[in-house]
């Protein structure tokens, strides 16, 4: 099932003959390029995509010789597009980038065509053509499908057919995917065939936008860049590991996209089991593209598929029901707009996975994601195990160090441990080491777009998915979903505003609960 | 985006031998009125300043943007030949973010003449807080006698200075060399300014191919203000490219970085010119003459150069 990868450089290297080279090379700066937007008047392009382009601006990233070009259906102007976009990024953009876009306005046009008609891809190449002259993008292209994932074989194919996804003459021709990619295995690798048949895989960037998160990424500084951790990162020293995405918010006005994916697609296959691989790996030989990915990938082919009549007792699925959240009254999964009143589709999933390594034989990860919990929270958590002896407190056993990486908010790395209450008698209680990220670093943090739209530019895969990791990935889902499928019960309930269904808490196992963040 | 505030204590003034207890009145002062609230200390670096007490407010300035990014210990040195050394004021920053409170920046503000300098490094020294690394800014010319400087930054593991303060330019930027040469990690806020220059530079020689030992001349225009950067610009040139690089000192005086650059590269012209908030670059060879391109000018004030030189230090 793995796809054989070439062998890929971190970034395109910079000529050795210029003598002023290392200005470039250390600045993680982009050849020129234009950036094709395909979905330009979609929601995505106006709240992330964009601003987080005039991050880049701000912070100096932008390559000299910049174009984007916008392609959609909508009859739109140039005018009418940079209108929109410039609301963008007041609304979402990072403060002061606006005068950025101001002074950027005329590298953003507008092209109107359908995904399904050639004739609007000559034309596209017809334009940028035009635009390497005008405005100095040397060939280099970049195309981000920000389109609903139905659209995604049109463009691929018409970006072939016309010879744009060739890279010739040291130009390059890459393209960014957005999630979902793919709903099972069956649909991903279908899609797979098709990016191949457009591009090399070094050529494409699977966006997952929690690898851009600088806390994410901190799960690799940490375990690697620090020696205290690494040698109790196993399983003699880790009792279990809980892996949270929770969101307070219901679905919203999604219901009808949701019912199609459940918690489990939607969140689960991509940022859950992208966050475990990073906790789970292996050191890389290297911080190359393939290098880390490789040791990723390793993670997910530990883990074995379920036999559908082992999902029962190692995950959890549930729906929501009529609560109440912040004083208000919440509706059920089952009275949102666009969701069938006898919905199937799961709002919380949790599993216990075992990576088969020696490094992790005995450690189960679990992971959870659910909408509609108490707080919006994204954290890992290494449970470490007691000390072989009980010294205090009658022998009593008192909480286990607990290692919690947080991802948001409030970012940052705590450590819980015992330490004796003041006083004459032997009390422990726990206490904890805090460090926040946005104290020691202050500052405004770049959008994780912001990073990943860079290392696009620059051709460093590092931080996206491969095509090999989103097929194991999938193979482990679909998994659980045959089981589910196979025993047609009905999801548990949980009511809105709780944290989540109480079979949730026996998944873990005696002596263990799942963390109220 | 609604960032976190920051809530500054009210000056407290004390005598040098009871700074410590002063101290630990502001981390008082700084607890939230709620019962059983707490305050963490999150300092990630000990910061010696040392400047003119004219560029005071400068310096503060410098330092709330610092904090925002580096939370310290701040000895703020102000030289006055009019002050009277022995007391010190200090006040105290916290953020606050939602319940969540740190200290991020514990300033200790002394006056004192350069007469008095050489007792500074005994004053600072105890205070320094243990296992952060510590930074000294010296925020004013380099003197001819370079002995206190040379006691507090045998403290510190990184001096930072800015070469546009300089005097006698030619003669300070020596001795900042000499400095590197014993080994000493040194920033020069000057250098990181031009950084934009140095990357529209390197952009256009990426445009030719370059043959080593190929001839370059060619002139930099500066004002005043600009000559260290000037003079650092040429001497990185000379120093990669062996070029002959003249100093054309007639551009406007208040301009920090040069106003053009132009070099001869065998057959080839690069000029670089600045037009408000960009540099903007032109590259023509014997074969073809590119469009313009832009890199945006230096995008920060003294304080965020500090925030960078402090992450790189
Ligand atoms: N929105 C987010 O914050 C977000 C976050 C993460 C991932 N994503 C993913 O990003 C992708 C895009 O999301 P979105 O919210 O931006 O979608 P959207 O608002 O529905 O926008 C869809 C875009 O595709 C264009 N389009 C659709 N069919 C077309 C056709 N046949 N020919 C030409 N243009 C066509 C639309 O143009 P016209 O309307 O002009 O026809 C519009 O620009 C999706 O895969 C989504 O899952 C979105």
């Amino acid at each position: 099932m793995g796809h054989r990868m070439p062998n890929q450089p971190a970034m395109d290297p910079a000529p050795t003959s210029n003598p002023l080279g290392d200005e470039l090379r250390g600045a993680r700066t982009a050849k020129p390029c234009a950036l094709v937007i395909f979905g330009a008047t979609g929601d995505l392009t106006k709240r992330k995509l964009v601003p987080s382009l005039m991050g880049l601006a701000k912070d100096g990233l932008l390559p000299p010789g910049f174009a984007v070009v916008g392609f959609a259906r909508r009859a739109w102007t140039d005018a009418d597009f940079r209108r929109e976009l410039a609301d963008g990024v007041r609304q979402f953009g990072r403060p002061d980038t606006i005068g950025h876009f101001e002074s950027l306005a005329d590298a953003f046009s507008f092209h109107q065509s359908d995904f399904g008609e050639a004739a609007g891809y000559e034309a596209l190449a017809a334009r940028l053509d035009q635009l390497d002259r005008a405005r100095g993008t040397a060939g280099n292209r970049l195309f981000y499908l920000a389109t609903p994932p139905s659209s995604y074989s049109a463009i691929l194919q018409n970006l072939a057919a016309t010879g744009l996804s060739k890279e010739k003459d040291g130009r390059f021709a890459r393209v960014i995917i957005e999630k979902p990619f793919g709903r099972d295995t069956a649909t991903a690798q279908a899609l797979n065939e098709q990016v191949r048949a457009a591009f090399r895989e070094r050529q494409v960037f699977r966006i997952d936008h929690y690898l851009g998160k600088e806390t994410v990424q901190n799960i690799l500084a940490l375990r690697f860049a620090n020696g205290i951790f690494e040698p109790l990162w196993n399983e003699k020293f880790v009792d279990h590991v809980q892996i949270t995405v929770a969101e307070s918010i219901g679905v919203g006005s999604r219901g009808g996209y949701f019912e199609e994916s459940g918690i489990i697609r939607d969140m689960i296959q991509n940022h859950l089991m992208q966050v475990l691989t990073l906790v789970a790996m292996e050191p890389p030989a290297a911080l190359t593209a393939d290098a880390v990915r490789d040791e990723k990938v390793k993670v997910l082919k530990a883990i074995r598929s379920f036999k559908p009549d082992e999902v029962a007792a190692a995950t959890v699925r549930a729906q929501y029901t009529r609560g109440s959240f912040g004083g208000e009254d919440a509706k059920g999964y089952r009275e949102e707009e666009g969701v069938a009143p006898e919905s199937m589709t799961e709002t919380y999933a949790a599993a216990r996975l075992q990576v088969n390594t020696w490094r992790w034989a005995n450690t189960p990860f679990f992971l959870r994601s659910a909408k509609r919990l108490p707080r919006r929270v994204t954290e890992v958590a290494i449970h470490f195990k007691q000390p072989p002896q009980l010294l205090f407190e009658d022998g009593k056993p008192h909480q286990p160090n607990v290692l919690l990486l947080r991802i948001q908010p409030d970012e940052g790395v705590a450590l819980r441990f015992g330490a004796k209450v003041p006083g004459p008698n032997v009390r422990i209680r726990d206490v904890r080491m805090d460090f926040r990220y946005g104290t020691a670093f202050g500052g405004e943090t770049a959008d994780a777009y912001e990073r990943l739209l860079l290392d696009a530019m620059l051709g460093d895969g590092t931080l996206f998915a491969r095509a090999d990791e989103v097929e194991e990935a999938w193979r482990i889902v679909d998994s659980i979903v045959a089981g589910w499928k196979q025993s047609g019960a009905r999801p548990d309930e949980y009511v809105a505003g709780t944290w989540g269904p109480e079979r949730a808490e026996s998944l873990l196992g005696p002596g263990r609960a799942w963390r109220k963040p | 985006m609604s960032g976190p505030a920051l809530l500054r204590t009210a000056p407290v003034h004390a005598e040098w031998k009871r700074i410590p207890e002063a101290l630990r009145s502001l981390w008082r002062a700084c607890l939230p009125d709620q019962q059983g609230a707490d305050v963490a200390r999150s300092l990630a670096i000990n910061f010696v300043a040392v400047a003119a007490a004219a560029e005071e407010d400068a310096l503060r300035e410098t330092v709330d943007k610092l904090v925002r990014r580096t939370p310290c210990r701040a000895f703020l040195l102000l030289l006055d030949p009019a002050a009277r050394p022995g007391t010190a004021t200090l006040a105290a920053t916290t953020r606050t973010h939602g319940a969540l409170r740190d200290i991020v920046l514990e300033e200790i503000a002394v006056r004192l003449p350069a007469s008095a300098m050489p007792q500074i490094t005994g004053l600072v020294r105890p205070l320094l807080e243990n296992d952060l690394p510590n930074h000294l800014y010296w925020a004013t010319r380099l003197p001819a006698d370079e002995s206190t400087l040379d006691a507090l930054a045998s403290m510190c593991d990184h001096l930072i200075v800015d070469s546009k303060r300089f005097g006698a330019v030619a003669r300070e930027l020596d001795a900042v060399q000499q400095r590197r040469r014993r080994g000493h990690r040194v920033t020069d806020l000057t250098w990181l300014r031009l950084r934009p220059w140095r990357r529209a530079l390197a952009e256009a020689f990426d445009r030719f191919p370059w043959q080593p030992g190929a001839p370059v001349t060619g002139t930099i225009r500066h004002g005043g203000n600009g000559l260290a950067a000037a003079q650092l610009l040429a001497n990185w040139l000379q120093a990669r490219t062996q070029a002959k690089v003249a100093l054309d000192p007639t551009g406007g005086p208040t301009a920090l970085c040069p106003e053009r650059v132009a070099l001869a590269v065998a057959g080839c012209d690069i000029e670089l010119t600045t037009g408000g908030p960009q540099v903007r670059v032109s590259v023509s060879t014997p074969e073809r003459c590119d469009l313009p391109f832009h890199v945006p000018q230096s995008r920060g004030t003294d304080g965020d150069l500090v925030g960078a030189a402090v992450d790189l230090g």
